[in-house]
């Protein structure tokens, strides 16, 4: 593979992730999209390196290590606070939004 | 004439297969597909995946001048009870037993502080922790030397924080009212020892200054458990990409190999926190997996093995002060 295909490979599986939920500071896929399609970043990483950034990020893209290391409930369902996560979640993806009396019983209860 | 024959031949079998004749052919169980699937991934060391990048360096500037420390504060405290070794006296301790049966005191939530705000904090502290002219711990090496980050005040933190992180996504597993407690004394530590570091080691004067210094710190804190929580729920890549805002500092010219790297990090030791019990982790029995080593996902039967160590290590701590009602089943 040249260095170009290399290069295509990585703009093309950057422009599958997956945009940010949130706004942050930064975006991941923005600023690597940005830094693999201008500037000179291709010609100034040696072809090896450039090779594992492809496969980095292929890794990252597959769930390699989410797959490899499988939590289970005990985790993701924490008994603690059963609805933590979805909450978060929902909150997130703006499905549910936190109300004032949800945010108050959150801060008083702690859950 | 000839169906008279095959009747009379035929066995008397009222199945599901008396108009078959042919013979028992079982279902294939296995998939074919089972053949081609791919073998299970060889897994690196966080730091040797991450040295084997040779790509070029290139300096982010992130404006600052980094204060160094200047001074060395004890790592804990200089308490003799945090000491490394400290034993109490035999006399204290049956007193001590006395007091916690008469009272009928909680241990669990007594517990909380010498293990989440004493134990936990100092695994947490180290990971990142390094003095201007003295040699790196292995693990700081990990993220000052192979990851190349600044040596700063608020590098540190970050690190602190990502560990910290990885401790309340276990504690949240905890009964709610233990592990809200042991998050609560393990944060409380932090921000106290940092209080102290910034005045001490730092030599900022200012209590305005440090005050100012910590509720930032405690709003990044609280952008970062976000993060990396949705990064926990959703894909590696949000996860990458919140270690890459909050530990790699957002640099635009990174090593993916890095931003995998620790990726490969925090979700090894996560599958370690699953594996624990709420005993053995509110004992204080968990160590953080260091970078230069491999995690592998365990079998049934190592698992099993395990719950029986773990069940015969308890079976002989019967002391009031040892009581506890955490499960050692999960």
């Amino acid at each position: 593979m040249s260095r170009v295909e290399i290069k295509d490979k990585i703009v093309a599986l950057l422009k599958t992730l997956p945009k940010d939920r949130i706004q942050h500071y930064t975006s991941f896929r923005e600023s690597q999209l940005d830094r693999f399609t201008t500037g000179t970043t291709v010609t100034d990483i040696p072809e090896k390196d450039l090779k594992l950034q492809y496969i980095a990020l292929r890794d990252l893209a597959n769930d390699k290590y989410k797959n490899y290391y499988k939590l289970d409930d005990k985790l993701l369902r924490p008994k603690g606070n059963p609805e933590y996560y979805e909450r978060l979640m929902s909150e997130i993806k703006g499905e549910k939004k936190e109300t004032f009396w949800t945010a108050i019983r959150t801060v008083v209860f702690g859950k | 004439m000839m169906i008279r024959t095959r009747i009379s031949v035929r066995p008397q079998v009222f199945g599901l297969r008396w108009l078959s004749n042919q013979s028992k052919v079982n279902f294939q169980t296995q998939s074919i597909l089972q053949q081609f699937k791919d073998k299970e991934p060889e897994m690196d060391a966080p730091s040797k995946m991450a040295s084997e990048s040779t790509l070029p360096h290139i300096q982010q500037d992130l404006n600052i001048k980094p204060k160094q420390a200047k001074k060395k504060s004890a790592f804990l405290s200089d308490s003799k009870e945090e000491a490394e070794g400290f034993e109490m006296s035999s006399i204290k301790q049956s007193l001590g037993q006395m007091v916690i049966k008469l009272f009928k005191i909680d241990m669990d939530s007594a517990r909380a502080g010498s293990v989440a705000g004493s134990k936990y904090f100092g695994d947490c502290k180290k990971q990142g922790m390094y003095y201007p002219n003295e040699p790196l711990s292995d693990t700081a090496k990990f993220y000052y030397e192979t990851l190349q980050l600044p040596q700063s005040f608020s590098q540190w933190f970050q690190i602190t924080t990502l560990h910290y992180w990885m401790l309340a996504v276990r504690m949240r597993a905890m009964p709610f009212k233990y592990g809200k407690n042991y998050q609560q004394k393990l944060v409380d530590r932090i921000f106290r020892d940092m209080e102290l570091r910034l005045a001490e080691e730092l030599g900022i004067t200012s209590n305005r200054l440090i005050e100012n210094y910590l509720k930032e710190y405690h709003t990044q804190m609280l952008g970062c458990v976000l993060s990396f929580d949705e990064g926990l729920m959703t894909d590696d890549t949000t996860l990458g990409a919140a270690i890459w805002r909050n530990v790699l500092n957002g640099n635009p010219n990174v090593d993916m190999r890095h931003v995998e790297a620790l990726v490969s990090y925090v979700r090894g030791n996560l599958y370690v926190l699953n594996q624990i019990t709420d005993r053995e982790f509110g004992f204080g029995k968990f160590e953080f997996v260091p970078p230069h080593q491999v995690v592998k996902p365990l079998t049934a039967a190592q698992k099993e093995a395990l719950k029986e160590m773990a069940k015969k290590e308890f079976a002989n701590k019967n002391l009031p002060s040892q009581k506890t009602v955490l499960s050692l089943d999960e």
